[in-house]
């Protein structure tokens, strides 16, 4: 029997099981759907009878999935809620820059108890301010995902749907949303802001947030550049047929992972280069850099989380590249960066239930990788990961006190901060 | 429109629907019968399916609830002597990874759920999550249990053979 990782490390089992099924017809699917609809609206109609009798004078708010129980969380209902309409954001937005639009009154209970799951968290070192989206998780009354964004004793509550939060300058924030279509959304302490979009394509600017959204079975449809201070927002130029699987933004430093190789540019996507590494089917994962021009990527071999890494590739701005297999004791990589230095800092863990935290440190390239002793580290219990703040990345991890998070700029040094 | 995007996803998705799905109920039949089930479920709302933002994930979402309940009722069934379970059909697989299904088989349902949509399936540790409606770090420990409990297995079975 082979190694229990080489089995489990087996991208292609599911493609072979399906290689071998027959032509699929869609027409008893579609029968058996119009025979469930028909008796589902025929036993409606008489449940609706019985309940008129007993519910007058009441409100009806009906359920989010109509009555399905294995359809996902969030699922639309039949008909759209007309208490809380969602803003259609399905077209891209036409706002007056800068205008301000009210946050969330009242709070929902929920946020403040254990209810409350951190979602996503962001960070101004600068501006002294936090994002951050929680996620109720059960009893939850209305809005089931909102946005915090506090600066100083200050802090506003936002509905929004689930998504990435981006930390923009002065103490804005931008999510990323996760639907098909849906446009960013900017945000800071005062509202939410609207944005001006401009017209066309242009790379990158000082100053700007890279963010992206999706299509219907695309992961990216399309890179923006998100001005928080100026609360603007334009295409980003990036090269038509990159085929476009991963992106990281440092400043005006892109990576792009594209199916060929590594798409790296420092005047913000205006010009680039195409750096082909030999990755041996290993999935990728662009190292957040506060170094400008210090570009690393991290190759292994089962998934992004739980990510064994095997090789550490340095891309340089030439077009070639370094690659270093490395070995770690504590192989399971949660969190990367590079800081300011230009030292790789590795946040990893064991495979073993109980295996701890280790934080290692060494060259960008991979070598010399070290265990150090980090300060204020204790309480982590898991990483929420890296960040991208406008000072650049920081490394964060939970505690078991969801009130607050550890960051480090370094992985060295690690200091608490408040998330709502 | 609705009814046309069911059909297209049916025609896009379906079939690597079931080759998840494979990995999750360590039957190909089984598979086939709860992503059918969920295409169907689709079907009969298609309104509803036309607004869901990620209709393959939220397909993957519905087949692995409707396995998960079929898993359920199908062992309170046995247990009460009042079903008994055809047997599993497998597609043309090598031994090495039909003895990984079947060690899979045995494990408590969320680890192998997490087991086989993260590493078989191929599912980022994020979709996972959203797949079966855990938190993260729910899903890693899962996965961590989950591989401590299949190397006993697929040793026990290797020393039975020997």
């Amino acid at each position: 029997m082979r190694d229990l990782d080489d089995l489990l490390a087996d991208p292609g089992f599911a493609g072979d099981v399906s290689d071998g099924l027959g032509a699929p017809d869609f027409q008893p699917v579609r029968a058996a759907g119009v025979r469930r609809a028909r008796r589902r609206r025929a036993l409606a109609a008489g449940a609706t009878a019985l309940a008129v009798g007993a519910v007058v004078g009441g409100v009806w708010l009906g359920t989010s999935s109509g009555d399905d129980p294995a359809a996902p969380a969030g699922t639309p209902g039949e008909t759209p809620s007309e208490l809380a309409p969602t803003p259609d954001r399905t077209e891209q937005p036409d706002q007056g820059r800068g205008e301000l639009l009210s946050p969330m009154a009242p709070e929902p209970a929920w946020l403040e108890g254990d209810r409350a799951y951190l979602y996503g968290f962001a960070l101004d070192p600068a501006g002294n301010s936090t994002a951050s989206l929680w996620v109720c998780q059960r009893e939850c009354d209305g809005q089931r995902t909102v946005l915090v964004v506090a600066t100083g004793a200050r802090r506003s509550v936002f509905p929004v749907k689930r998504g990435r939060v981006v930390a923009t300058e002065e103490g804005r924030f931008v999510v990323e949303p996760f639907g098909v279509a849906r446009w960013p959304r900017l945000f800071d302490v005062d509202g939410e802001v609207a944005i001006a979009v401009e017209d066309g394509e242009s790379p990158l600017r000082a100053g700007e947030a890279l963010v992206s959204t999706a299509g219907s079975g695309l992961r990216y449809l399309g890179l923006f550049g998100v001005d928080g201070s100026e609360a603007t927002m334009h295409a980003a130029s990036v090269p038509a047929t990159i085929g476009l699987r991963s992106y990281q933004a440092d400043g005006l430093d892109l990576t792009l992972e594209s199916e060929r190789g590594f798409w790296i540019s420092d005047d913000g996507g205006a010009s680039g280069t195409l750096v082909e590494v030999d990755r041996d089917e290993l999935h990728a994962w662009l190292v957040p850099s506060a170094e400008p021009g210090t570009r690393v990527v991290l190759l292994g071999s089962d998934g992004a989380s739980l990510f064994p890494v095997q090789r550490v590739v340095r891309l340089l701005p030439d077009g070639t590249s370094l690659d270093r297999e490395v070995q770690l004791d504590s192989p399971y990589v949660l969190a990367p960066m590079v800081r300011a230095d230009g030292k790789l800092v590795l946040v990893t863990t064991g495979p073993d239930v109980g295996d701890g935290l280790r934080v290692v440190v060494g060259e960008p390239g991979g070598v010399d990788l070290r265990e150090i002793a980090p300060i204020g580290f204790e309480d982590a219990v898991d990483m929420r990961g890296t960040i991208s703040t406008p000072d650049g990345p920081m490394l964060v991890a939970d505690t078991a006190d969801r009130d607050r998070v550890l960051v480090s700029a370094d992985g060295e040094v690690w200091k608490s901060v408040r998330t709502r | 429109m609705g009814m046309e995007r069911v059909q297209e996803c049916f025609e896009a998705s379906y079939r690597r629907l079931v080759g998840q799905l494979y990995a999750v109920c360590g039957d190909l039949a089984e598979a086939e019968e709860v992503v059918a089930e969920a295409f169907v479920r689709a079907a009969a709302r298609p309104a509803v399916f036309d607004r869901v933002d990620n209709p393959e994930a939220w397909l993957r979402t519905v087949a692995v609830n409707v396995a998960r309940t079929r898993h359920r009722r199908r062992t309170v069934g046995a247990r009460l002597g009042v079903t008994e379970a055809p047997p599993a059909r497998h597609p043309d697989l090598s031994t090495e990874r039909l003895a990984l299904v079947a060690a899979l088989r045995e494990l408590p349902t969320a680890q192998r759920e997490a087991l086989a949509l993260h590493y078989l399936a191929d599912l980022p540790v994020q979709e996972v999550a959203r797949t079966v409606g855990v938190p993260i770090g729910t899903v890693k420990a899962r996965l961590s249990r989950g591989r401590t409990a299949l190397a006993a297995l697929l040793a026990r079975e290797e020393e039975t053979h020997a």
